[in-house]
């Protein structure tokens, strides 16, 4: 690539650096944005077509032994969705829970090039490292759970934050970790007593701590280290009617929080559609009661920044739900009686998890007002800065569905229509129908491109400037393409398939097509303790863990092997905090 | 040849000789006469009139085969047991039902004595019928 | 060209060393606790593993296959690797309906080349666990799959069940190493955790048991059915189901109702005895239940040492977990149509690719008859069954020994499978033969 491209005449929207639909031409060198051309340059007419920074998801299960649960159990659904290999691509199969080439194939062509999994059992990331070389056309990186993990409670209850740090840090090195996830903290821990934990103050059995002390110990640990994300925190309470109280107790709870190097958030509430359930006035938390919480979260939102969101869009259709929420997915399984697949984990979920395949149904009361919350939140909000779209794929539906997303926000109209294939109850348990504000390209750019990447703490990413990564999405759209909002079917066509997609620098995909297969990297976290500290936690987690795990201590770590072909390591000074 | 057999149901399934003994070379005499045997209660061996270790032929509706009989003092009459192997494989059905397993376990057998029959070789079961190489 | 394999020439007889912590590759339990001795690039002492895992690694050089062969005119001639991968490749891409077979008993790079070969091909690839716990995949397709993992167990159940499971034989640590060890919460496990047994017939493990319910042999589905509707309050109009009173039964359910954490592991007594995948759907449907009451998991004894890594490989490359058919271009699964004694019996499969496997030896008599009849292509580092009649034979490191990989324990645990030694001169792992054959198919049919 030593030549490099020019993509001239595009019609750039790069909201990180302003740029908000301004024609021009952009440089690319060596994988990245250049200033200059070089001489040689391939030369490309974009003939006035809207050009994006690559597509950033920071929250998309992709990868790990949930997904390959989740796959087994569903050859009714792969069946629906056969993907036949072609020249420059493997087969496989799509729908819900698509097979590993398959899932980097249709981001592709979608225009995105960097996904998050945002829930690695960090016990077995070999398996999820393994499964990136079957993974191509994306940057990708993986974050371990914390939230209920035996040695996390051990330095909570000792309240011994800089330990904890100490093990958070370990455990990115040792697995190639990029940031710390936590799920129902506590809760999931519970439902190995066949509990769950609904309140912040509410104990954890056998070690008398609360998820208030877990999430606000974790959170600090994570400011402390530096790390470049927040914490992570699927909330306690979820998928539970009434639940945006919990919801907003728990980002209250670490509002006093203080962010590294001045860094004003301090957590990301993913999903959020599924922890801002509200109740109607003097409801029980029963569907029947549902409210939409959208506008509640929004008014705390607009006043507090400490936090932020992604959306986790309910799509309606099928789905797949799968979370390390054990308790919650069980009682998703008791509505259904359907398929319910779970998976404990050594030391690090007890309890376990949960996988339920699910199908929204425009018919369904309690379905149509999930389907508001997110809209209503999104189209209600000051700072999209902090907010970025998301299916939670596949739990809110898969991520092809992103461009039907993408209508919803752009195009009352599209609201409209399906509103009127909705349950009536939407309209009187939401305000989604009053709202009239229709988000633009510039505003679709930055909750997919430059917020998230902004959020993950990515700085060659997620924009267009000079050295950023070379990951492009263009869209196929023509001059007359203005007005969108009154074009919903064209939004989707536009957002479906890109007109080119580049990943570093590198044409991958044209009009549908992916063309090449190369791999992207996988961004890790590198803390770098001082030696001593490091040594305190070596000495003090190989004999915990040789005791309380099934395997050997020196058997955890993912060998060198497996990560350095697509591994882009950042090196993180953590050695000034002492242990 | 007596005609008169005892009737019970087959089941095959893994032991630790068969498993250790595979590793010393699945055509070492140690593995194979860890898998030419048939284990069952001492009322069958008796209703056959041999001893452990006396020869015994299985017959299902597959086909027959002759192994070495073996004494399980806990077993009940009714149920006879042979490991995994080329042997037990010569009498059972591939049948699967649509479900990809064939018929190792629980299948109807008929046990005779087989007195002045040898075991079967490797070399016998493969080529048992035409088609053989 | 088969005998005993001995050291390498240029290899210092003092060369000595002590590897610790590596995992086991014989059964489904991968026990990672093993210390080797290694004197000369040969294992001579196994610390730790149990008779089958000493066997495994003390005998790795026993009864190899020494070098490629070919066979012309009826009889295995030792050829070049070269000419043996030039050999297998014409053989596949003349077949009509190829089979990959195996896989069990590798590691998982090993699947993702046979999985491109199978696609290239448009050819079949199944694995081992078509015969083994297939049907349990089956069942949880109906209904899911609630899986419990191994530490979990030895730290909090207080009611393990093996159920058509043998784990004396077949899995010999696996009480000794999460059962009958404290863990946690579980002080006391021999007087505090309860061992039930579940068989057709008394075992090395059911003389072991706490207690040991002996059922007829193909009463499973009916037994765990009426466990279940006792768990659930029906009344029973009989008197006895599969030789078991319905009064112990009833006790039977309320006592796993009123545990603190169950856990069900079932093994071939389940999945391969009548009913079959229904079998294993009943005692899914039974677990689910009675988490309704407390807390229950369940963990099938796999038995090759990466027949789980298997299954899981093929599921995140193609969507299904065996019985995968490429003919279309895209995969499809069925098993009884795609898994490898169907297709065998069928006499559909022209040509068999075996990985590390032994078919000959495991599968039934009209299923031998076939593969009799076809050219086999058979992969494994050790002289089997399969390698008397196969056509080629490829001589393959053994995984785990002689070459890295991953592999999947029984309870989806991966864990890195480590070289110890050197595997013999011009011995390469299997991976390495599937890549060989595959860049000789993309050169000869451009593929």
């Amino acid at each position: 690539m030593s030549d490099g491209i020019v993509l001239r005449n595009g019609l750039v929207f790069d909201p990180a650096n302003g740029i908000n639909g301004e024609k021009m031409d952009l440089c690319i060198s060596d994988g990245r944005i250049v200033e200059k051309e070089g001489a040689g340059a391939k030369s490309i007419d974009l003939k006035g077509r809207i050009v994006l920074p690559g597509g950033v998801d920071l929250h998309s299960h992709i990868v790990g032994s949930k997904m390959s649960l989740a796959r087994a159990i569903s050859p009714d659904y792969h069946r629906l969705d056969p993907v036949p290999r072609t020249k420059s691509t493997r087969s496989g199969v799509g729908y819900t829970v698509p097979s590993s080439y398959v899932i980097g194939y249709r981001y592709s062509s979608m225009g995105y090039t960097t996904v998050i999994e945002p829930a690695m059992q960090a016990l077995k990331a070999l398996a999820c490292w393994e499964e990136l070389s079957n993974l191509s056309n994306l940057n990708t990186g993986l974050m371990p759970m914390f939230g209920n993990s035996m040695l996390t409670f051990h330095y909570v209850r000792d309240d011994d934050l800089n330990g904890l740090a100490g093990y958070l840090a370990w455990v990115l090195r040792a697995v190639g970790g990029f940031g710390v996830k936590a799920v129902n903290p506590g809760g999931t821990y519970a439902w190995a007593h066949r509990r769950n934990i609904r309140t912040l103050d509410m104990e954890v059995p056998d070690w008398e701590i609360t998820p208030r002390e877990i999430t606000r110990m974790l959170c600090k640990a994570v400011e402390l280290l530096g790390l470049p994300h927040t914490l992570h925190l699927h909330p306690n309470n979820l998928g539970c009617v009434g639940n945006i109280e919990t919801t907003l107790v728990q980002l209250e709870a670490l509002r006093d929080i203080r962010g590294h190097a001045g860094r004003k958030q301090i957590v990301h509430l993913p999903h959020m559609s599924f922890e801002s359930l509200g109740m109607v006035d003097n409801g029980s938390p029963v569907w029947n009661d549902v409210q939409s919480g959208g506008c509640q979260l929004a008014e705390y939102y607009n006043k507090n920044e400490h936090f932020t969101v992604d959306l986790g869009q309910i799509t309606m259709g099928p789905a797949m739900t799968m979370t390390a929420d054990g308790p919650f997915q069980f009682s998703l399984y008791k509505m259904t009686r359907g398929k319910w697949a779970s998976s404990t984990v050594d030391v690090e979920l007890p309890g376990g998890g949960g996988i339920v395949p699910y199908e929204y149904r425009p018919s369904s009361p309690a379905n149509s007002v999930q389907w508001a919350i997110a809209l209503e939140f999104a189209l209600s909000i000051d700072d999209l800065w902090r907010c970025a779209i998301s299916t939670d794929s596949p739990n809110g539906g898969p991520f092809s569905k992103y461009p039907l997303v993408i209508s919803w926000l752009m195009s009352k109209k599209q609201r409209e229509a399906w509103i009127r294939r909705l349950h009536p109850l939407v309209l009187e348990r939401s305000i989604i129908s009053e709202l009239d504000r229709e988000w633009d390209l510039y505003e679709v750019a930055i909750t997919t491109r430059a917020a998230p990447a902004r959020i993950l703490g990515f700085s060659m990413k997620g924009h267009l400037g000079i050295g950023a990564d070379a990951d492009i999405a263009i869209l196929d759209s023509k001059t007359e393409d203005t007005d969108l909002s009154k074009k919903p079917n064209r939004i989707i066509r536009l957002f479906e398939r890109t007109y080119q997609t580049y990943l570093g620098g590198q044409k991958v995909a044209q009009k549908g097509k992916v063309l090449t297969t190369p791999y992207g990297h996988v961004s890790t976290i590198h803390p770098v303790l001082d030696e001593s500290d490091w040594n305190r936690m070596e000495k003090e987690l190989e004999p915990l863990m040789n005791s309380w795990y099934s395997h050997s201590f020196c058997n955890y770590s993912v060998p060198e092997r497996y990560r350095l072909p697509f591994e882009r390591k950042s090196i993180l000074d953590a050695t000034a905090i002492s242990l | 040849m007596k005609k008169v057999g005892v009737k019970a149901v087959l089941i095959s399934g893994r032991t630790l000789q068969q498993g250790r003994t595979s590793e010393l070379g699945k055509l070492s005499e140690d593995y194979l006469s860890s898998v030419a045997v048939c284990e069952m209660d001492a009322n069958t061996m008796e209703v056959l009139g041999i001893h452990e270790g006396d020869a015994v032929r299985l017959e299902t509706l597959l086909g027959d085969v002759v192994v070495r009989s073996k004494l399980d003092q806990n077993a009940r009459p009714g149920v006879v047991f042979m490991p995994w192997g080329p042997h037990a494989n010569t009498i059972l059905g591939s049948e699967t039902h649509g479900c990809g397993m064939p018929s190792y376990k629980g299948v109807p057998v008929i046990l005779f004595p087989a007195p002045d029959t040898s075991v079967r070789t490797i070399d016998d079961l493969l080529h048992l019928s035409e088609g053989g190489i | 060209m088969i005998c005993c394999i001995y050291p390498r020439e240029g290899f210092s007889i003092s060369s000595k060393k002590t590897v610790k912590n590596v995992p086991c590759v014989f059964c489904g339990c991968l026990c990672d606790d093993i210390a080797l001795e290694v004197e000369n690039n040969r294992i001579v002492k196994n610390i730790n593993g149990c008779s089958l895992s000493k066997s495994k690694f003390l005998n790795h050089l026993e009864d190899r296959l020494l070098g490629p062969a070919v066979r012309i005119n009826g009889i295995l001639v030792e050829v070049s690797l070269e000419k043996a991968v030039a050999h297998a490749a014409e053989a596949l891409t003349s077949a009509r309906r190829p089979l990959i077979y195996g896989l069990s008993s590798t590691e998982n790079d090993t699947h993702q080349e046979a999985y491109y070969l199978a696609e290239l091909l448009g050819g079949v690839v199944d694995n081992t666990s078509s015969v083994c716990h297939g049907t349990s995949m089956i069942g949880s397709q109906e209904s899911g799959d609630p899986l419990g993992s191994l530490a979990e167990v030895r730290h909090r159940a207080d009611l393990v069940v093996y159920w058509g499971s043998n784990p004396q034989f077949a899995h010999p640590r696996h009480i000794s190493r999460y059962i009958r060890q404290p863990g946690e919460y579980m002080q006391n496990p021999k007087k505090d955790r309860k061992i039930w047994v579940f068989d057709v017939r008394s075992t090395a493990t059911s003389r072991i048991a706490d207690e040991f319910f002996q059922i007829e042999p193909g009463t499973d589905l009916e037994v765990i059915s009426v466990i279940r509707a006792l768990v659930r309050g029906h009344e029973m109009d009989i008197d006895r189901v599969g030789g078991l009173a319905i009064e112990d039964l009833a006790k039977i359910s309320e006592a796993m109702k009123s545990v603190r954490y169950g856990v069900f592991f079932y093994g071939l007594g389940l999945t391969q005895s009548k009913g079959q995948h229904r079998n294993v759907d009943a005692a899914i449907r039974l677990i689910q239940d009675l988490n309704s009451f407390t807390k229950w998991v369940m963990i099938p004894m796999r038995g090759h040492f990466n027949v789980a890594g298997a299954n899981e490989t093929s599921t995140w490359q193609t969507g299904y977990p065996f019985a995968v058919d490429y003919s279309r271009g895209y995969p499809r699964y069925q098993p009884g149509e795609y898994s490898a004694v169907d297709l065998i019996r069928r006499r559909e499969t022209d040509v068999l690719l075996n990985v590390a496997a032994d078919p000959v030896a495991h599968f039934p008599r009209d299923a031998l008859e076939h593969l009799k009849r076809i050219p086999i292509i058979n992969l494994d580092p050790k002289r089997n069954v399969t390698s008397l009649i196969a056509e080629v034979n490829i001589p393959t490191a053994i995984a785990g020994i002689e070459c890295d990989g991953a592999a999947v324990r029984m309870d989806g645990l991966p864990l890195y499978l480590r070289k110890i030694v050197e595997p013999p001169e011009g011995i390469i792992p299997d991976r390495d033969v599937l890549k060989l054959i595959i860049a000789r198919l993309r050169m000869v049919t451009k593929r």
